[in-house]
């Protein structure tokens, strides 16, 4: 038995020093990798935790990197690019991945404006998703009082002004990461599954390298996976509206922000690389079958003339939306097979990141090899025709994979 | 501001103690009455709009009380009668426009067809515990069974910052003599050791175990709300997680509010007793929101007729006594249905009784494999009752007790084949689907209820670990907890290793502060 008071002081000792510990692991094993950014330095250099908290982590990797180029976009991005792979010409290293899983043209163009404020990046490869602009015509303006979370912790506004809220959120963070259970439960996962091969990551340089989905697909085979994300993407376009203009106008906010992201880039000379992304063939139908072909065509005409309206010799637009080897690579129907090109028809491996890559970086502007095995420039001109393209291609994918075609048709129905 | 804040436990709570030990060096009075301003303005943290009218309230019932005790002390009981139907009136129109208008009018529309406009009003915190504690202070006044009436007193018995937004329901009978004592004015390291203990495990109860499981309940009564269907698993993992966030939730508030009213000097009346291990509806009723079971029963249910009309009024009474106080936890019809129901359990249950004395059998001698069975049951229908209170609407809560009676099938997450063995193709053969997917949900769903149960079901309570310091007002330590052998080395003595023990659980809730969330109990 203590004296009450001194019981007291046993227990004030006690809790702060074991705050103390706490915030001492978190520091030095950085379950986020926001306060070390050399991989080689991060004494735990895989951050399993960091792979799902990307806005957070990536807000404050930016203020730190020396990139000269940057990946921006959505998930499709954030684990096809890698900013390590050797296609990389020597002249835009190094790269940063900023890209974000379920980042529209919006987060794209406030992570940019967060990032031109410490950086002054040649480069800029953005994927697009046509997805995030397909918008209902009634859609109310967006009016913003107050930041979202996403949005507090960056430097500027979304109308380019310094952020008031930012030391708050930051100080919110410091504690989120380094005194907090959640960091602590974090930190033991990052110790644990420190020798895993399959452990979820997220680099210092941005990117998910999806090592945890080799074992989800080892485990249930890619077809599974194939299956299920298949299902996912078909109940979100058929949830869908099928517009990409507001009512009574020829824009709509995610055509909006693209333009401002293409202005940014004029202004500060940088060069920027649309690249719509290698769905594959089955995601190509899934937007067939939901009836949203016309307007997919209508997109890239609309992503064709921002770019030529602003300064064509600093803008492409990259079509890899087409039917090649690459995007009708086959699903494996045995667990044991593993694919070499898609984690599943939205998300392709980085290894076709690297072909689309190599394609983007080796020639400058040819718009007139519309056609090409994969990919390719497209401008208003072009369009026309290299649209006609694709919808030949099409039929040629539904007669040599019919039952892949069927698959996703009932699939839709259902 | 919250309980479970930085900004409360960091600025607020010390700046408060240091004020109140202070200002009783100078004037006890003057204590109080900062006491009573740094209440008001834990209030007017959320809404300052809102400071006026609870002072307005304070002021109305003092008026009525003061009228009563003084002028109209004398005067005929007619006078007197007025003067309290006034002030209830009074009391019940506040609540009645700040909590119900827009309800009325909802059902008014949906009844007769009309569109009379919305008035959206905002409810101000704790209305409906600030009306009910004033309303009994009116009555006891009425009676003649008020004798300390300072107004800083009555302020603070009414404002008391522990209190104030969620309970427990306070009796001026039981605080206001407190406020009087000379010993709450001079800081007592007992109270302090006691207090925070108290305080910290609920911190615990609140920010670790109800906030951890809310997840699970919530996305199932989201999908609910949403109108998809659910199979039997995920109804009940739904169901069962939000029977234990509810739990844990107002019990760890009532837990901290104990707790921070101790260091004080100030003891408040015990709120929870472990009510998930009642064996009937009517002990469950003695444990849960036990200061509003008490003030349903003096001022509702007493008044009615209690139960000395006969048994037909004395059920027609416990009935309405549990419909209004459902309705008394929100404008809504799903908290009727919960308040009809459990009046129906209770009548149940006395029925039940009656019949059993009827054949002559002793109702106080049970055997273990009895009271498991009675626990059981008792438990389930309180779950039963729990999810039509926490469904968005009627169909939401039907849909969920729907699947949980297995009306949509029973699946389990494919991953669990390999796990099952040869269990598995068996399961498969008595219509057990199997699901891609889902498999950590269903995990960590079960895995989160499984130990809370054992928590609320195997464990003692807060008081019952603090029994050896009056922890609460009304606690009697209960025969059962004193006899059970191994929870006599977990009983709270001022020892090292309570002090290591207690450091630990206060690391863990400081250290989920970063995300502060509600009080469920908050919005009742």
């Amino acid at each position: 038995m203590l004296a009450h008071h001194k019981y007291l002081f046993v227990l004030a000792c006690g809790i702060m020093g074991g705050m103390a510990a706490v915030a001492g692991i978190n520091y030095h094993v950085d379950p986020y990798g926001i306060y070390s950014l050399i991989d080689g330095d991060r004494p735990f250099s895989k951050k399993p935790a960091a792979a799902t908290k990307g806005p957070m982590v990536k807000a404050y990797q930016l203020e730190q990197t020396n990139a000269r180029t940057l990946v921006l976009g959505t998930s499709r991005a954030e684990v096809g690019f890698d900013p390590l792979d050797l296609v990389w010409p020597q002249e835009s290293r190094p790269i940063y991945n900023a890209a974000l899983p379920g980042a529209g043209p919006r987060t794209a163009l406030l992570y940019l404006q967060h990032a031109l404020t410490s950086i002054h990046p040649d480069t800029i490869v953005m994927g697009v998703d046509f997805m995030d602009f397909l918008v209902a015509p009634q859609a109310p303006m967006r009016t913003n009082s107050l930041p979202s979370e996403l949005e507090s912790r960056l430097r500027t506004t979304l109308d380019g002004n310094p952020n008031p809220y930012r030391q708050q959120q930051r100080l919110r963070d410091i504690v989120a990461t380094i005194v907090s259970l959640d960091a602590l439960l974090d930190s033991i996962q990052t110790i644990a599954t420190r020798d895993d091969p399959f452990a979820a990551n997220l680099t210092s340089r941005g990117f998910n390298p999806m090592k945890d989905y080799i074992r989800i697909a080892r485990k249930e085979g890619y077809r599974a996976i194939f299956l299920q994300r298949d299902r996912e993407n078909i109940k979100a376009y058929l949830k869908r509206p099928h517009s990409l203009y507001l009512e009574n106008s020829t824009t709509s906010p995610p055509l909006d922000d693209m333009k401002r992201i293409v202005a940014l880039c004029k202004k500060n000379n940088i060069q920027l690389k649309l690249v719509i992304y290698p769905y594959h063939a089955r995601l190509l139908e899934i937007i067939n079958a939901t009836g949203h072909w016309d307007a997919f065509d209508q997109w890239k005409l609309a992503l064709a003339r921002i770019a030529q309206e602003s300064e064509p010799s600093l803008i492409t637009l990259w079509d890899f939306s087409g039917y090649t080897a690459y995007t009708m690579e086959p699903v494996p129907n045995e667990r044991d097979v593993q694919t070499q090109w898609y984690w599943e028809a939205g998300h392709f491996k980085k290894e076709l990141g690297s072909v689309v890559l190599r394609k983007v970086f080796s020639m400058r502007h040819r718009a007139e090899d519309a056609g090409a095995a994969i990919g390719s420039v497209v401008t208003l001109e072009t369009l026309p025709r290299h649209l006609e393209n694709i919808r030949r291609q099409r039929k040629i994918y539904w007669q040599r994979f019919p039952s892949d075609v069927a698959e996703i048709r009932s699939m839709v129905k259902k | 501001m919250l309980f479970n804040s930085y900004s409360f436990l960091f600025a607020y709570l010390p700046l408060t103690l240091l004020g109140f030990f202070s200002f009783a060096r100078v004037s006890r009075l003057y204590a109080a009455a900062w006491l009573a301003a740094a209440s008001i303005f834990f209030y007017g943290w959320w809404d300052i709009r809102y400071v006026p009218l609870l002072l307005g309230s304070i002021f109305f019932n003092y008026l009525i009380g003061y009228t009563l005790t003084t002028k109209a002390r004398y005067a005929s009981e007619i006078t007197r009668k007025v003067l309290l139907s006034i002030g209830i009136i009074g009391d019940l129109l506040l609540l009645g426009y700040y909590k119900y208008a827009d309800f009325f009018i909802q059902t008014f529309n949906q009844g007769f067809d009309h569109q009379v406009g919305l008035l959206n009003i905002i409810l101000p915190l704790g209305i409906s515990f600030f009306t009910f504690t004033q309303i009994a202070f009116l009555v006891d006044t009425f009676y003649g069974k008020v004798s300390e009436c300072r107004f800083i007193h009555y302020c603070l018995f009414v404002t008391y910052f522990p209190h104030l937004i969620a309970g427990p329901v306070l009796h001026h009978g039981e605080m206001m003599p407190q406020f009087g004592k000379k010993e709450i004015y001079s800081p007592q390291s007992i109270n302090f050791a006691v207090g925070m203990t108290i305080f910290f495990i609920g911190l615990f109860k609140k920010v670790v175990l109800a906030d951890g499981i809310a997840p699970y309940g919530n996305s199932v009564f989201n999908m609910a709300s949403r109108g998809e269907s659910l199979e039997l698993f995920q109804a009940w993992g739904g169901a069962l997680a939000y029977t234990l966030q509810l739990y844990f939730d107002f019990s760890g508030y009532s837990d901290m509010a104990i707790g921070l009213s101790r260091v004080f000097g100030i003891k408040l009346p015990l709120n929870f007793h472990s009510p998930y291990k009642a064996t009937n509806i009517i002990e469950f009723w003695r444990r849960w929101h036990m200061t509003l079971s008490r003030f349903l029963r003096d001022y509702l249910y007493i008044p009615l007729g209690g139960n000395r009309k006969g048994p037909i009024r004395r059920h027609f009474n416990l009935f309405i006594t549990m419909l209004l106080g459902g309705f008394w936890h929100g404008a809504g019809w799903t908290f009727v249905i919960w308040g009809g129901l459990h009046g129906f359990y209770l009548i149940i249950n006395h029925a039940w009784r009656n019949f059993r004395q009827s054949l002559g059998q002793d109702i106080t001698q049970s055997t273990f494999l009895g009271r498991f069975a009675a626990g059981s049951l008792t438990f389930l229908a309180v779950v039963v009752a729990w999810v039509i209170f926490r469904a968005q609407d009627i169909d939401a809560g039907w849909r969920i007790l729907y699947a949980m009676a297995g009306g949509n099938g029973v699946s389990l997450p494919a991953a669990f084949t390999l796990l099952l063995g040869p269990l598995g193709p068996q399961l498969k053969n008595v219509g057990v689907a199997f699901t891609l997917g889902g498999g950590e949900q269903f995990f960590m769903t079960y895995a989160w209820v499984g130990s809370l149960l054992g928590i609320a079901f195997l464990l003692p309570n807060t008081q019952q670990l603090m029994m050896h310091f009056e922890p609460a007002l009304n606690f009697v330590s209960d025969r059962q907890a004193s006899l059970r052998w191994n929870w006599r080395y977990l009983v709270w003595m001022p020892t090292i290793m309570w002090s290591i023990g207690v450091a630990f659980i206060a690391i863990a809730g400081l250290l989920s502060l970063s995300h502060p969330t509600e009080f469920l109990y908050f919005q009742f």
